[in-house]
């Protein structure tokens, strides 16, 4: 994977509430190689989305960054000024938005919200601009002729391959994705995820795609981390964190769903729900629902990630599949025969 | 272009209507116009009843059928019969003088409030953090509630009765020639106070709408987008969130426009402002049939071609509705 391209140490932010300071993202550190593919999976409300607003220094209102610290080829993104941040963002690094029906302007023709990118960060004229947004529409299989068509005229799949199109368009060095795909039917995601690719490999930049949907991640990704309750809980090369899963949190969110290609098993899913982050439980705040807890687990600090070598890392101080999780599963919480 | 002319198909229809309801609706109600205009002149002989009938146009023998096509083809030339208050004047006469003083005050006060409040809340909702924003928002909602008439008794009481600054009704100087640049003068000097009560009242609304559809497009992703591109702010404000937040206030200042003729009735009335609502409000009072149906039906018309144009504007302005998609 060559050299870094950004390194995540530490990073903490959130949002103010009435309630208190809500830490979405808590104390996580990873880094991303030039070209990488890393796949970050998680619950709905994991901070992962967070995760992706603070990178892009894209917090609104009440949320900010707490601490830690974001380099981007060595210049952290946390300390940037805003004038900084808006030179380097879109130029560097950009994102893609959840729902891309949403993330257009309605009232404005694509051509519009591809060109005002490209004369906001360089001094081209209006027929260079126009030029360069039907190269990228091309790119991403879109005839020139749709620079003329509002957001509306476009299908879905259409849409969030115009907001690629929009995020590229500047060529970026590092592509954040989030959730890109989940308002789209599976044949559209499948179309979506396979151009993603086929660019990544053309460009060359790096992507970070974030998603709910393990399964998604697995064939594409270079890297996964997964993200528990503002955590990072476990991170590795993909194939082999997929095969082998050394944290219960990422063995629970593989059996939540159906594999395409393997043979057919009992969904499990997980028991209980995510922890209130307003005050997260002691210790691993996985625990409550880990059917290998033990008491020692919901004590003390969070683990922190650990590396097991070959590149893994794991927040799970007993990182061994089944009962080598240091005991039995909790007679309770055991289903027959089951698969976990 | 298919949206355009469905909207003009649907435009000449409802005019149609509104043209023959306002034939129909006199001719059924109970009592008679005419009857109750001649009681009023008591001890006229059957020959002069007949005479002043025919004067008035109310020999009304002919089939329902023939009226209503004498009523159309009269409407449509313009000719809306004679007043019964000021007569022998045509109503058409008596309208064309009113009309101007109505449009002048009412509708260049509806575009001043709705531009003016319309900046306003766009300013008030993007940097809606200042104490600026916040004490104009909660000053002009606290004006909003005041009833207009109740402030334009205020405004006159204190300045034209007692500061003397401005005149306390009517709308121009009757000794000065009208057109010289006095008499246009004195037009402007009776037209401040109204003009103020009207746009004071106003504006709260305007900018309210403004503020509050402005804070809701400003959460929306394709803003957060605009920022993540590095859009200039002012381009962000004007082309991604003003121009998606004005389109529900377009229909409402449309819809304000057509309500110019009628709307004024109040205002006019205590300023003495001669425009269409004071000569409504004079035309009940005197059970001026003719008048009363023409006024309704300009109130009517105004109204329909309003709705029109906002429907153009918001076609211009909306893409989506252009293709009919909502």
């Amino acid at each position: 994977m060559g050299d870094t391209m950004l390194e995540i140490r530490n990073l903490s932010a959130g949002y103010a509430t009435a309630k208190g300071f809500v830490r979405a993202v808590d104390d996580v550190s990873f880094s991303l190689g030039r070209g990488e593919f890393l796949g970050v999976a998680g619950e709905s409300g994991c901070g992962k989305s967070t995760l992706a607003y603070a990178i892009m220094r894209l917090l609104r209102d009440n949320a900010r960054i707490e601490s830690g610290s974001a380099l981007f080829k060595g210049r952290d993104l946390a300390a940037m000024t805003a004038a900084e941040v808006n030179a380097h963002r879109w130029t560097d690094m950009a994102m893609v938005f959840q729902s891309a029906m949403n993330a257009l302007n309605p009232v404005l023709s694509v051509g519009e919200q591809l060109t005002d990118a490209v004369h906001a960060h360089r001094s081209v004229s209006r027929a260079e601009a126009e030029a360069l947004a039907a190269e990228m529409l091309a790119l991403v299989d879109i005839h020139a002729d749709r620079l003329k068509s509002y957001p509306h005229q476009l299908s879905g799949g259409m849409r969030q391959r115009v907001m690629i199109a929009m995020a590229l368009i500047l060529k970026p060095e590092l592509l954040i994705m989030d959730e890109p795909t989940t308002a789209l039917d599976v044949v559209v995601q499948r179309s979506i995820i396979e151009k993603i690719e086929e660019l990544r490999r053309r460009l060359g930049f790096s992507v970070i795609f974030i998603t709910h949907d393990l399964s998604l991640l697995v064939e594409i990704s270079d890297s996964l981390g997964i993200m528990y309750a503002g955590r990072m809980v476990e991170y590795g090369p993909a194939a082999e964190l997929f095969n082998d899963p050394r944290h219960p949190y990422t063995e629970g969110l593989m059996n939540s769903f159906p594999s395409l290609t393997g043979p057919l098993r009992r969904m499990d899913g997980i028991e209980g729900r995510t922890p209130d982050l307003l005050s997260p439980p002691p210790g691993c705040r996985f625990a409550p629902r880990c059917r290998y807890a033990r008491p020692t687990c919901s004590a003390g600090d969070p683990p922190r990630l650990e590396p097991l070598g070959g590149g893994r890392l794991s927040a799970c101080p007993y990182p061994r599949r089944g009962e080598a999780y240091g005991c039995a599963p909790a007679a309770p919480a055991a289903p027959e025969g089951g698969s976990l | 272009m298919k949206y355009f002319l469905r909207k003009l198909g649907l435009l000449a229809f409802t005019l149609f209507v509104s043209v023959s309801l306002n034939f129909f609706l006199p001719r059924m109600m109970p009592g008679d116009p005419a009857r109750a205009l001649l009681d009023k002149m008591e001890n006229l002989q059957p020959e002069q009843l007949d005479t002043i009938r025919a004067a008035f146009g109310l020999d009304t023998d002919d089939p329902l059928i023939v009226q209503y096509g004498r009523y159309l083809r009269n409407t449509l030339r313009g000719d809306l019969g004679t007043s019964f208050s000021r007569f022998p004047t045509p109503v058409s006469e008596v309208m064309r003088v009113a009309l101007p003083w109505s449009i002048g005050l009412m509708g260049i006060c509806t575009v001043i409030s709705f531009s003016v409040g319309t900046i306003v809340g766009i300013g008030a909702a993007w940097r809606r953090e200042t104490k600026l924003a916040s004490i104009t928002v909660g000053f002009f909602s606290f004006v909003r509630s005041f009833p207009y008439f109740w402030l334009g008794l205020v405004f006159i009481y204190f300045f034209a009765f007692k500061a003397r600054i401005f005149p306390i009704g009517s709308a121009y100087d009757v000794e000065a020639a009208r057109g010289s640049a006095s008499w246009w003068l004195s037009v402007l000097r009776h037209g401040a106070l109204p003009a103020m009560t009207i746009v004071v009242s106003s504006l709260g609304a305007w900018i309210l709408t403004m503020r509050n559809n402005m804070i809701n497009v400003l959460a929306e992703d394709y803003i957060t987008v605009a920022m993540a591109k590095g859009l200039p702010l002012q381009r962000i404000k004007s082309m991604y969130a003003a121009k998606n937040a004005i389109l529900p206030s377009v229909t409402g200042f449309a819809m304000s426009l057509g309500f110019v003729i009628g709307g004024g009735l109040v205002t006019e009335m205590v300023f003495a402002y001669p425009g269409i609502g004071y000569m409504l409000y004079q035309a009940v009072n005197a059970k001026d049939y003719p008048l009363m149906q023409a006024i309704f039906l300009f109130i009517a018309v105004a109204v329909l071609i309003a709705n029109f144009a906002a429907d153009i504007a918001v076609m211009i302005l909306d893409p989506r509705v252009r293709d009919g998609a909502k």
